[in-house]
């Protein structure tokens, strides 16, 4: 083993999760590599610094007491439940907003795809010079509108929804054929 | 409630697990959440988040690694999409202006501030993914090859982000912190 192969490989040898090849192998370039020995001992030194600085800077922190009041509180089921209609509801995501913004869109253009497909399968029905009788269709569909402000994350003030109708009165053909 | 029952109770999604996951892990989460994010207000909001995920996924839990670990691989992730998003926002001077006065009279955030001023500072000059191995290594006190699981990326992109990591916090801090003095390690010993 040379040095490079060694502070390749010199977390692991701190670790002690060398495999038994390669830790032999590492021992013995340690006793031949003064660098290599003053290169872990800085390695030790620096871990040792970091890690203490690490603690010492957030020992004195504790999660602050309202953590425990708000978690039980907004508890999965009681989350669902509240999630939609009512004021202050936060998204855990703004995946998750993103998601319930495009069912939203998703289901308006399924409604105007379904309107599309229904007048194409029934030619006769938009040709009223040959039609005897007439239909209407009417789609109705929830539109949900939110009102977003950026506060800490992402948040929904109020969700309202509003039905949105399409009618359309077509001409039927008693034999859409002729 | 050990950990085995908490355990139990988080795969069942016990609403009541929630308590005894902020007892038994909420400090060390919110710590972390500290050092990986540097505010503590976010920090806040990243562990309870952390905890109400753990419970809605508690039946993912499939015990490969202790619950402290799943839970700080949520947390890993939650932060994650926390800089994303924080990249995304464009600061209004004013609001930035009337939010630094209560948060300079929180006590828990002025304690950040003048005990680790300069660790919080040289933290996050650092990028997220260096950020991530130097807390996972020397605050979770992890091995190699647990950090890679951890992060989903390769021993030796753990091995090559943390050597420029340390050299970049050697760098600032040494003269600060006394970082090359020698000194015994608080390394193992959490775990």
């Amino acid at each position: 083993m040379n040095c490079g192969s060694f502070r390749n490989h010199v977390f692991e040898y701190l670790d002690g999760s060398l495999t038994g090849r390669l830790q032999t192998a590492a021992e013995e370039h340690l006793d031949a590599c003064a660098a290599c020995r003053e290169f872990v001992a800085e390695q030790r030194s620096i871990a040792g610094s970091l890690s203490r600085t690490f603690y010492d800077a957030t020992e004195s922190l504790h999660l602050p007491p309202q953590t425990w009041e708000q978690v039980p509180a907004a508890s999965p089921g009681e989350r669902r439940s509240s999630a939609v209609g009512t004021k202050g509801v936060r998204f855990p995501s703004r995946r998750l907003a993103w998601s319930v913004g495009l069912f939203g869109s998703a289901a308006v253009l399924m409604a105007g795809v379904l309107f599309v497909v229904v007048k194409a399968h029934w030619p006769g029905l938009i040709h009223p010079e040959t039609a005897q009788t007439s239909m209407s269709i009417q789609l109705s569909y929830p539109v949900p509108a939110y009102k977003f402000h950026a506060g800490e994350g992402f948040v929904v003030d109020s969700v309202s929804y509003q039905t949105a109708v399409i009618c359309q009165t077509v001409a039927i053909s008693r034999n859409p054929r002729q | 409630m050990d950990e085995k029952q908490l355990i139990q109770a988080v795969r069942k999604q016990d609403p009541n697990a929630l308590q005894d996951l902020v007892l038994c892990h909420g400090d060390r989460l919110f710590r972390s959440a500290c050092l990986l994010c540097g505010d503590p207000d976010e920090a806040q909001d990243l562990v309870h988040n952390t905890l109400l995920q753990a419970l809605r996924s508690g039946h993912r839990f499939e015990g490969h690694s202790s619950l402290y670990t799943w839970l700080h691989a949520i947390l890993l992730n939650l932060t994650r999409h926390y800089h994303r998003d924080r990249k995304r926002i464009i600061y209004d001077e004013e609001l930035t202006v009337q939010r630094a006065i209560p948060v300079e009279q929180d006590p828990t955030v002025l304690d950040v501030k003048l005990t680790s001023g300069a660790l919080m500072e040289a933290l996050q000059r650092l990028s997220a993914p260096h950020r991530e191995v130097l807390v996972l290594r020397f605050y979770e006190n992890m091995k190699i090859d647990e950090i890679a699981g951890q992060l989903g990326v390769s021993s030796g992109t753990v091995k090559s982000r943390l050597h420029y990591a340390i050299a970049q916090m050697h760098s600032w801090l040494a003269p600060e912190l006394n970082l090359s003095a020698t000194s015994g390690t608080h390394e193992r010993g959490r775990r």
